[in-house]
């Protein structure tokens, strides 16, 4: 399923879990190696290992091993806490209890773009990617977020599900505490992969995912801390600062004001062979301080030489053009920078602003082509 | 759905009035002609700011004012009861400038505005411009020359870039819809294709960019209702997966909403797209240049 929002590490989701009343195995949390040996003490044998990260994949990269015995378990906590899945941190380690299950189904809570409402998935097999299952095995009911989850919906996935066999009413109790989880804690996304039934009707969640939308953080300040956990310092510096910021492969660092702005600079770099550093995006506004402040960040970028060069494209519309050549001529003083950067400004008084920084030896166009294929050639 | 509600001269109220932003737009739309008249501020009732009078509250604003539609500036934490007060006062257009609103209250106030049939422009979205009449957002004044070309946009700034080199082009616009950069939009692409199409344009200009399926949705009306001179853009062809691109809407996640797939569906629909901003302009100019 798509995580958009600010991922949960499992552990934490499943801490939600519990407090909405959803069973999840007996396991134990570890940032580290301190305090496991003492931690295997209190669990189960056998033991799942688990690798704590934001992005999906651990499986595939290893992050999920299963211990038999104590030797066996330290082993796997050393190994999972020294890797990285799909180029991210592990955030820690957690040791869970094997569930014995009868059967393993699927569910989750999203939001369907299309219909502006959140959708209700139940999936007859539990612990494969949702988008492989062949479609008649999944059930999709859409939800009123205005309303309470009516008994007719949970009547009708328990009864695709479970066709009236055991574990039917902690079924439906589960999907009403995600349906409530859902909407206390203004989630992206609440997952369940796999849901076990045990052989005495017990429903257990093995998997946890859970996505908090981020603008909603406000509400939630218990989990501000949380979010950005896995920046780059610069884009932590940038994101402290309100703008938004991508760091990304390339050497050449750009600076837009809009989304659609910045990715078009993108993309027409790549045109001309060149290669995107950075996405910022300035939002709409072309106020000069703001410029300033974003400027600041891509010199540093420029100095420590994660960048080449820099192209700053922006659209004046409610600043005039000259205003913002202004800023920028207070702002990028040193030459090595000034020679690396290239500037593409349009809007109101154009030629004035890029005469006015012509005259200050900047590289400056107003067609957005030529300041591309500038940006290509000035890096270093 | 009552689109055609927002591509009508309103008598317009500005929520959030008393705010930076609110004064400066307020200003600008006025003198672009739009009737702007009255603004609502919590708290701040009484006041008159750039000559309209000022409420607590919409109902109060309508009563006295007249007020069919709003355009929207408040605070995001804000925003959920400035909206339900808008729908419950009867309003039947709104449009929403604010940026970063939370996923699940723009949820619930776009399905309150289903039910009760007013009419959604963004949230996080520029507004709109009906050519030579009206505009209500943060569109700058300048960038527009009256034509027959409509315009439907997901992004601000792009939307500007594109509207004024049509314009400097001799390319001139009937109407300018900007939907906004959010994942949950009250009007979507195809809903605006089939408004702006009421309007009888000569062409139709879609800028898209990754993320979602708003783009192939809009495709399948254009194939179905078999519409001609459709011209596109899709912005974010280099973007990597599973980043967000500045825009809440704007990302690429599990091999879906990427700008190539989008641009392959617009073209098998008959739509002509451009690779770059400036091959766009220029394939419109051939169709249409005099």
């Amino acid at each position: 399923m798509k995580r958009d929002g600010m991922n949960l590490l499992e552990h934490e989701a499943k801490h939600l879990f519990r407090h909405y009343g959803i069973s999840t195995p007996r396991g134990l949390f570890h940032q580290d190696m301190g305090g496991i040996a003492g931690s295997l003490a209190n669990l189960e044998f056998p033991l799942m290992v688990k690798a704590q990260t934001t992005v999906g994949g651990r499986g595939k990269a290893g992050g999920i091993r299963t211990a038999m015995h104590a030797q066996e378990a330290l082993e796997a906590c050393e190994r999972i806490l020294g890797m990285r899945v799909a180029g991210m941190k592990v955030h820690g380690v957690l040791l869970e209890e094997m569930i014995d299950s009868s059967k393993e189904i699927y569910l989750a809570i999203t939001i369907d773009q299309r219909s502006r409402c959140p959708l209700l998935l139940a999936g007859c097999a539990g612990g494969m990617d949702v988008e492989s299952m062949p479609s008649h095995t999944v059930g999709r009911w859409p939800l009123d977020p205005t309303e309470q989850l009516s008994d007719e919906v949970l009547d009708q996935a328990s009864q695709f599900l479970l066709r009236g066999g055991g574990g039917t009413n902690e079924v439906r109790s589960t999907m009403g505490a995600m349906w409530r989880l859902f909407r206390n804690m203004d989630c992206e996304l609440v997952e369940i992969n796999p849901l076990m039934i045990t052989d005495s009707g017990k429903a257990i969640a093995a998997d946890a995912k859970v996505a908090i939308d981020d603008d909603s953080l406000f509400r939630h300040t218990e989990y501000l801390d949380r979010s950005g956990r896995d920046l780059t310092s610069l884009e932590k510096m940038a994101k402290d600062k309100g703008f938004n910021l991508v760091e990304l492969p390339g050497d050449i660092g750009v600076l837009a004001n809009g989304a659609g702005l910045t990715m078009a600079a993108l993309d027409t770099l790549q045109r001309y062979g060149g290669s995107g550093g950075t996405f910022l995006d300035l939002g709409g506004t072309d106020d000069p301080d703001r410029i300033s402040e974003a400027l600041g960040l891509l010199s540093y970028d420029l100095a420590r030489g994660r960048i080449g060069s820099l192209l700053v494209c922006i659209f004046g519309g409610i600043t005039r053009c000259d205003t913002v050549a202004d800023a920028m001529m207070h702002t990028i003083t040193d030459r090595n920078v000034k020679a690396r950067t290239v500037v593409r400004l349009r809007g109101n008084n154009e030629e004035e602003a890029a005469q006015m920084l012509r005259l200050a030896n900047f590289n400056v166009h107003i067609d957005l082509d030529e300041a591309c294929q500038q940006a290509v050639k000035v890096r270093e | 759905m009552k689109g055609e509600a927002l591509l009508t001269d309103h008598k317009l109220l500005v929520q959030g009035i008393t705010g930076k932003q609110g004064q400066h737009h307020t200003v600008q739309m006025m003198e672009y002609g739009t009737k702007v008249v009255g603004g609502v501020t919590p708290g701040k009732g009484g006041r008159i700011v750039n000559g309209v009078p000022v409420f607590n509250d919409v109902r109060r604003a309508v009563e006295r004012t007249g007020a069919t539609a709003s355009v929207v500036f408040v605070p995001a934490a804000n925003l959920k009861q400035a909206v339900v007060e808008g729908i419950e006062a009867g309003l039947e257009a709104m449009v929403i400038i604010t940026e970063r609103t939370p996923l699940h209250d723009s949820m619930n106030v776009l399905a309150l505005a289903r039910k009760k049939g007013v009419a959604i422009l963004g949230p996080n979205c520029p507004g709109l411009c009906l050519v030579g009449h009206s505009k209500v957002g943060i569109m700058p004044n300048r960038i527009f020359r009256q034509g027959d070309l409509a315009i439907v946009s997901r992004s601000g700034t792009l939307t500007y870039e594109v509207v004024q080199a049509l314009s400097s082009a001799g390319l001139g616009q009937n109407v300018v819809l900007g939907l906004g950069g959010d994942r949950l939009l009250g009007t979507d692409m195809r809903e605006a294709v089939e408004m702006v199409l009421e309007k009888g344009p000569s062409g139709v200009v879609l800028i898209g960019e990754i993320g979602g399926q708003m783009e192939e949705e809009a495709s399948l009306l254009i194939k179905k209702m078999g519409v001609e001179n459709v011209f596109g853009y899709v912005a974010g062809v280099s973007a990597p997966p599973a980043r967000r691109m500045g825009h809440a809407g704007a990302i690429v996640s599990r091999g879906s909403g990427g700008a190539l797939d989008k641009i392959n569906v617009l073209e098998s629909s008959g739509v002509t797209v451009g690779r770059s901003l400036g091959d766009l302009v220029d394939r419109i100019s051939k169709r249409f240049g005099k």
